[in-house]
Order: C-alpha cells, then sequence, then structure tokens
C-alpha cells in the first residue's frame, strides 16, 4: 500500500528530476558570455573589445578588453568548444601613465599580432600603447594634448588622427617609439576633421566630420617622415557628416564600409558604402542606423557582414538594454543589405546593459565570432543566423 | 363471595354436560361442600366434637385428605380447651391418617410437631389423675409447649375436578410449568388464573380465588375438540427452551411443554444456552397427539462477564460473532480459547485470546483507549500534496524552459547567451522541484506512517477468573447447596 502510494505520487515528478541538464544546456549555447573575471579591478568591464587574432584555419579567438574605473587591459581566449577563458593577464593601465581612460579610447589590432591603445594620458600627452595578447609593452608618447578622433593600425603602423589646430599636425604616425607628425588637408585646403581613418595597403581613408570621404596616397604620406598640408588624392561627399565620430573598414581591397556614429540624442547615424577601386565611389545608398555607436565586419563563405552595435537601443521593457545588427554586404558588388540579417540581443538584462557599445569580431578556423560588449559583460557568438558553429 | 360464584360456575358447567359417573363425582362433592360448610360453622362456635363429626362427613363424600386435618385439628382444639386426653389422642390418630394420606404435604414437619407436642401432653395429662383425694388439683390448663402451637385453624381447600381426569392444570402462564393433574386438591393463596389443558379436548381457561376458610371447587367437563392437535415438547434437559416456526418471535415456553396447535407444518426448536440445538419440522393433522423428544447436547460452560467504563457503548463479540450489543455483558460461554473483542466508536478496540474454564466466571474489566487523531497524517498529506504539486508545477516549468531554450540554441536566432537568466530560472526550478519531490516523498512516507502507526497506549483490561464450584451442603441448621467462588 505505502509504495503504490509513493510511487502514484511520483511519478508525475519524474519530468522535474534534469536540473542538472540547464549546466550542459548553458555550455552548449553558441552565446557565450563572459562577466567580468575577478582579475579586473575595473568598475567597467568591455568598454571596448577588439579581436586579436590572425585569421587562421587551425587556430584564433583571442579577444582583448579595456575596461574603465581605473582603466585595465585583459584579454579572453575563445576555445573551439564555445568556452570562453580569461587568460588572467589583467593589466592596469596606470603603468601606462593613462588613469583612466577617456571616450576617445581606442583599441586596435594590427592583423598580424600587434595590439595598440590609443588615449589621452594624465600627463597632457596622447599615448600609444603597443604590444600583444601577452600584454602592453611600449609605451609611445606623442607630444599632443590635443583629442584622438581616428586610428588606424596596420602591419605595425599606427596612425592617429587627432582635432585639428591651427598650426599644429593632426595625423601622427608610430612605429616603435618612433613618431611622426603629419599636417593632412581637406578637399579645400583646410586641416582635416577627421571622424574616423582607416589604411589599407595604399591608402589612407579618412571619414571627415563635415560628411566627405577623403583618400590620401599612402606612398605621398610616407609614414616615415614628416609631412604637412596632404591633399587628399580623392574625395566623395557621404550623404551626412560624422559629428560624433565613426569607424572604417576596408574590405576585400575595393569598399569601405563606412559608419558615423550616433548618440543617444540623434538620428544621424547611417552606414555607407564606398568603392575604393578602381574608382572612389558611392555603392548604393546609406542605410540609416539611428544610435549605432559601433562597427565591425567579418567575412563569411561567400559574403561580407557588417556588425552594428547600437548599445542605447531598449528592447520592450529595458531602457538601454542595447542590441547588435547583423547586415550582409555582397562582396563583389559592395551592396550592404538595408534590413538587418539578424538581431541580436539579450533578453531579460537590467536596464542600461549597453549591449553593443563595442563590437568586433574575429574567427576561429576560418570561421567568424561576433563579440560584443556591455556593461560588464562581453558576449561571443559562436554562431548565428549568418554563420554556423564551428 | 367469588368461591361461591365459581362454585356457581363449576356447578352449571357440571349440569350442562353431565355424565354418569361425572355426576356421581359431583354429587359426593355437594355432599362434601355441605358437611364442610356445617363442619366448619361449628368448629367457630366453639362446637369442636359436632365439627369434628362434619368433617368425618365430608370426608366420607369426597376423601380429601384437608378433612382429615381439620378432623385433628377440632379434637385438638377440644383437648386443649378441655385438656381431654381422649381428644388429644383422636387428635393424633386424624393428624397421623393426614400424613398417611398426604406424604408430600408442605406443612409435614409442623404436623408432626403438632403430635410429639400432643402426645408428650397426653402422657402428662394420663401421669396426674384428675380429682385424685390426696389433695392435688386436676390438670385444667394445657402445657406451655401446647400453648405455643397456639389455636389451631381449620384449612380451606381447593379442588380442580374435570371430566375426564388427568387433564393438566397450569396456574397464571403457562411458560411456569405444569402445576398438577387433575382430580388435584389442596391449598391455593390468592387470586390465580386456571389453565387446563388435556389434548382432543378444549383449553379451559378461568380465574381462581381461594380462601383458606372455605372448600373451594373448581369443577369442569371438558369439551372435546378436534380441529386442532397437540404437541408435548420434552427434551433430556428440563427446562430447555421451546420455539415454534418463528425463533424471532422468542421462546413459547420451556420444556416438558404442552400445547394445543392449528395442524399444518409446523417447525420447533428446543435450545438451552451450553447446548447444542435441536430442531425438527413435522405435518400435524388434526387430532393428532404428538410427543417430540428433543435431546440436546451440553458442553461444558463458563461465565463471562465483560464490564469496564463506557462499556454501555460497547459492543462486544466472541469469536467474530456479536455476543451482546452492548455492555455490560455477561453470557454463559463454551470452555476453551475464545477471542473476546470490544469495540466502542471513537476508541481503539481491545481484543484478547481468553480461555474460559468450565464452571468459572471469567471477568474481564476493559479500559478502551481513545482512538488517536489522525490530523497530523492529514496535514502531512496535505503538505507531502502540496509540495508534490509545486515539484511537479516546477518541473514543468523546468521543462519547459529546458525545451525553449534548447530549440533557441538549435536556431541560433539568436542563440540565447550563456549567462541568459533562464538556464538560472530553470535551474532553480528543477532544484526546487527535486528537493520538493524529496520533501514530497519524505513528508508522503510521513504521512502513510502516521496513517498505520498505533500511537498512544493500547486498550488494556483486568482479567479475573473465579471458579464456582456448587457442593452440597449438611448441617444442624440447613441443608442446600453452597457454592464456593475461588480466584
Amino acid at each position: 500500500m505505502k509504495k503504490l502510494i509513493l510511487l502514484a505520487v511520483m511519478v508525475p515528478m519524474v519530468p522535474a528530476c534534469s536540473w542538472t541538464q540547464f549546466d550542459d544546456l548553458a555550455d552548449s549555447t553558441p552565446a557565450r558570455a563572459t562577466e567580468k573575471p575577478d582579475g579586473v579591478k575595473s568598475s567597467d568591464y568591455g568598454i571596448v573589445v577588439v579581436g586579436a587574432t590572425v585569421p587562421s584555419n587551425t587556430s584564433g579567438g583571442t579577444i582583448a578588453v579595456l575596461s574603465a574605473g581605473p582603466g585595465n587591459f585583459s584579454t579572453l581566449e575563445l576555445d573551439p568548444g564555445g568556452k570562453v577563458q580569461n587568460l588572467g593577464d589583467s593589466e592596469s593601465l596606470g603603468q601606462h601613465t593613462i588613469d583612466s581612460l577617456t571616450g576617445n579610447a581606442a583599441l586596435l589590432f594590427d592583423g598580424v599580432g600587434s595590439i595598440a591603445l590609443v588615449d589621452n594620458s594624465n600627463v597632457g600627452t596622447i599615448i600609444a600603447v603597443t604590444g600583444n595578447t601577452s600584454g602592453l609593452s611600449v609605451d609611445t608618447q606623442v607630444g599632443s594634448s590635443a583629442h584622438p578622433v581616428g586610428t588606424a593600425f596596420a602591419n605595425g603602423e599606427l596612425v592617429v588622427a587627432v582635432e585639428p589646430a591651427a598650426g599644429m599636425p593632426n595625423v601622427f604616425s608610430a612605429k616603435g617609439t618612433a613618431v611622426v607628425n603629419c599636417t593632412l588637408n581637406d578637399d579645400t585646403g583646410m586641416p582635416l576633421a577627421a571622424a574616423a581613418i582607416a589604411i589599407d595597403g595604399t591608402k589612407l581613408w579618412a571619414y571627415a566630420k563635415t560628411g566627405a570621404f577623403f583618400g590620401y596616397d599612402l606612398a605621398a604620406l610616407d609614414l616615415m617622415s614628416t609631412c604637412t598640408n596632404l591633399a587628399p588624392t580623392s574625395a566623395v561627399a557621404m550623404a551626412g557628416p560624422a559629428p560624433n565620430g565613426g569607424h572604417i573598414d576596408v574590405i576585400a581591397g575595393k569598399f569601405a564600409i563606412v559608419t558615423s556614429f550616433d548618440t543617444t540624442t540623434t538620428t544621424a547615424g547611417q552606414v555607407q558604402v564606398v568603392a575604393t577601386s578602381p574608382t572612389v565611389a558611392l555603392v548604393g545608398t546609406a542605410i540609416a542606423a539611428s544610435g549605432v555607436r559601433s562597427a565591425a565586419f567579418a567575412t563569411l563563405s561567400d559574403q561580407g557582414m557588417v556588425v552594428l552595435g547600437y548599445p542605447n537601443r531598449a528592447d520592450t521593457t529595458t531602457t538601454g538594454a542595447g542590441a547588435v545588427d547583423l547586415h550582409t554586404i555582397a562582396l563583389g558588388t559592395g551592396m550592404l543589405d538595408a534590413t538587418p540579417a539578424q538581431i541580436l540581443t539579450i533578453p531579460g538584462v537590467e536596464t542600461n546593459h549597453l549591449f553593443g557599445r563595442s563590437v568586433t569580431t574575429t574567427n576561429y578556423n576560418g570561421k567568424p565570432i561576433v563579440v560584443a560588449s556591455a556593461s560588464n559583460t562581453v558576449y561571443s557568438f559562436y554562431a548565428t543566423a549568418l554563420y554556423e558553429a564551428r | 363471595m367469588k368461591s361461591c360464584v365459581l362454585f356457581a360456575l363449576g356447578v352449571a358447567l357440571a349440569m350442562l354436560a353431565i355424565t354418569p359417573a361425572f355426576a356421581q363425582s359431583a354429587d359426593s362433592l355437594k355432599k362434601a361442600q355441605a358437611s364442610f360448610d356445617t363442619a366448619q360453622s361449628d368448629y367457630l362456635a366453639g362446637k369442636f366434637d359436632e365439627a369434628a363429626a362434619e368433617f368425618q362427613e365430608a370426608y366420607a363424600s369426597r376423601p380429601f385428605p384437608q378433612f382429615l386435618y381439620n378432623v385433628g385439628a377440632s379434637f385438638h382444639m377440644k383437648g386443649k380447651k378441655t385438656s381431654d386426653v381422649a381428644s388429644y389422642k383422636k387428635a393424633v390418630e386424624f393428624y397421623k391418617r393426614y400424613l398417611v394420606e398426604e406424604p408430600t404435604a408442605t406443612d409435614k414437619a409442623n404436623v408432626e410437631k403438632a403430635i410429639g407436642v400432643l402426645e408428650a401432653e397426653i402422657k402428662r395429662l394420663e401421669a396426674t389423675p384428675a380429682g385424685a383425694g390426696s389433695g392435688s388439683a386436676a390438670v385444667t390448663t394445657p402445657s406451655q409447649e401446647v400453648e405455643n402451637l397456639g389455636d389451631v385453624k381449620v384449612r380451606g381447600l381447593v379442588v380442580i375436578v374435570t371430566e375426564p381426569q388427568n387433564a393438566t392444570i397450569y396456574l397464571d402462564d403457562k411458560k411456569h410449568g405444569p402445576f398438577a393433574t387433575t382430580p388435584w386438591s389442596g391449598s391455593i393463596e390468592g387470586e390465580h388464573k386456571l389453565i387446563i389443558e388435556k389434548p382432543g379436548y378444549k383449553i379451559v381457561e378461568s380465574t381462581i380465588s381461594a380462601d383458606p376458610t372455605k372448600l373451594v371447587q373448581f369443577v369442569s367437563h371438558m369439551a372435546e375438540e378436534s380441529s386442532f392437535a397437540w404437541v408435548t415438547i420434552a427434551s433430556n434437559v428440563p427446562k430447555s427452551d421451546v420455539y415454534i416456526d418463528d425463533k424471532a418471535i422468542g421462546s413459547v415456553g420451556t420444556t416438558p411443554w404442552t400445547q394445543q396447535i392449528k395442524p399444518g407444518k409446523h417447525t420447533f426448536w428446543i435450545s438451552k444456552e451450553g447446548y447444542n440445538e435441536f430442531t425438527t419440522t413435522i405435518d400435524i393433522t388434526p387430532g393428532d397427539t404428538k410427543q417430540i423428544m428433543g435431546t440436546i447436547k451440553g458442553t461444558p460452560v463458563g461465565k463471562l462477564t465483560v464490564t469496564g467504563y463506557g462499556i454501555e457503548d460497547s459492543q462486544i463479540s466472541i469469536d467474530g460473532k456479536i455476543l451482546c450489543e452492548r455492555g455490560p455483558c455477561l453470557r454463559s460461554v463454551s470452555q476453551g480459547d475464545h477471542v473476546v473483542l470490544v469495540t466502542r466508536e471513537g476508541y481503539k478496540p481491545y481484543e484478547r485470546r481468553i480461555t474460559i474454564e468450565a464452571k468459572a466466571e471469567t471477568q474481564v474489566k476493559v479500559t478502551l483507549a481513545p482512538k488517536p487523531s489522525r490530523s497530523d497524517a492529514v496535514v502531512a498529506y496535505v503538505v507531502g500534496a502540496m509540495f508534490g504539486g509545486a515539484a511537479v508545477y516546477l518541473g514543468l516549468q523546468a521543462s519547459q524552459l529546458h525545451d525553449d531554450l534548447q530549440k533557441e540554441i538549435t536556431a541560433a536566432a539568436p542563440a540565447p547567451a550563456s549567462n541568459d537568466s533562464r538556464f538560472l530560472k530553470g535551474k532553480i526550478y528543477a532544484i526546487t522541484a527535486d528537493a520538493a519531490i524529496a520533501i514530497s516523498a519524505i513528508t508522503l512516507a510521513t504521512a502513510v506512517y502516521y496513517t498505520f502507526r498505533d500511537k498512544g497506549p493500547p486498550s488494556t483490561a483486568l482479567i479475573d477468573a473465579k471458579s464456582v464450584t456448587v457442593l452440597p451442603e449438611v448441617n444442624s441448621n440447613y441443608a442446600g447447596l453452597g457454592m464456593e467462588v475461588h480466584w
């Protein structure tokens, strides 16, 4: 009798005996969240993230992370199983004369193994700190108190554009501890007020705050020597200005994806593809990107993917929950799909989670991983609707 | 006055259906009645010789022994009044004749005592000559012993005569058993219902009121009855209960039992506590006279007494059969082992195997313990069910979350982040469900235990056995049966 009663009670309860499955389930999701590691003493983890992996078919997956309050540099290693490990290399930026990061701080990867951090130092200069995923080691002081507004890093060559000032250089080039000063003008002969810059093998591309897209000849620029009043070799008018900064990704050697950042109060954000070769011209029309604050690009198997971060976008219930839109772009024509192929969100987060405040891409075994930071959390998407997990 | 009416009734009945023999009997009774009445008047007037003569005349008409006693009483009183030795001797003679003819007289002892006193008085009187010249005075007063006997009263007599004779007389109720058979004479005090039966004749029922100073006669000429049958039931155990056709209506009497009964098929039972039951079914035709002899076999029995607080609301069973619907219970129970069960609403039952000894009284004084409340079990069931329900609900919620998350992970549109609160939520649900299962199982197991456990003290009883022995006792003052009780 007792057994029958107990059996009758236990049978309906059987479905409940599966709580351990949630551990496996959380480990199996391709969207990995890494909260602030214990070793990072900053109060705001993950204000900037950048993929620091050389594309490879056999390895990859390192993310450099900047944190603020106080400034901190750390890395995350992504393994093919989706596990994200903090490398335990938390490094205080105070030793590099950066007690606290400014809103202009930039973290860059040169594509071959070097990482660069650019910001204003606490001694009234611009400081460029370079190194690799093992740590930042080389401090380069730039004799300017202006704010860096655009940065580019390629093959160990770091280019920093600053706000223009009369009689002062507005572009610095640093390689190692050597710094070269230059003055770049716009197509009207006025000093360039850059919102973003990028370099490829032959050109330095600049997105002027006024809304123009200029190309400068790298050979003429000669980053190893001082240059003055260098005029652009190409110029094209964009759909709108970039008063809040921007981002340029040069892809396939013939297109530049130019993003004008937005603020929380305006609707000026937009993305415009510009053909850079053989002629410089707009590709299609700009797509509105209201609230966009970060951008990145990744190459998929047969197309490109533009990653746009909207940290202030609200979801149905939460202000500032944030979102990341994934757009596809045809690598042959440079046509950017105005409709996101997928929108990444983090349900159930607290107000001002700011998901997407910094986005980057890396890859593992040749497949992309979208990484987006939020308040004190870094999310790594091993699979999306646009690509499968490796 | 009643006796006169009865007498008249008797005479009338006698006259209505008179037969020659019965007419002779009636005449002799009439003569005896006349002589008795005259003798009674003379006796009251102190004419003891005349009274004695008339009582002898009555005896000559109908030789009832009581008439001889009355003759003796007349001479006894004359002797006492005159200290006449001859009268005393006649008194002794008639007293003795009375005892000879009525050897089972209920007053035998008293009569014998009177004889002894009178014989002693005769000797005393004969030893002292009346009016002797020596100067001694003649004895004129009875002795103290004679005085102690008091004045003797003549006795009335009830005479019951039927035609035909050998009819069975019952007094008041047949359940008391037969009183006598006709003809009968003797003393009866008070008023009684008179039932006279004889197979083949209609039952006579009447009322008789006996006067101790009168001769009361009840004379009946019984009418024949051929449409009924007569059944006489006897058993080897006297006073056994007799049932006819339906035991539920109760016993109709005790053996030996005779009853006029309608013809047809009838079932008879004879039973007695401590004996097996005899039953038979017979077909009776009009005018039949059936004799049924039932033999019942007894088993040794003892007495079982069940008492205790609240026993009046308790049911007592033995060997699974109800012995008493309510206590206290005193019953004869066959010798041997029996299981006694005492039950009462709201109390724990008391059950015990006891041994009943023959000729012994086993007393069981029961103290029933109240049944414990099962509220703790109810609470445990409710709590267990609540936890079980919560476990099922949470388990289903966890499963639903698991399924949803799995689908989202598979679709990756987008996949939930590894720190998605639903992973933790689902895990908490599942853990809580598991914990609730455990608590529910433990609670329900406890509830089951609470349901069946025997909480509190059991019902108890004090058992006391007394052996009862009936022994004959004889001593100078008493002879009879004595009972010894041992425990």
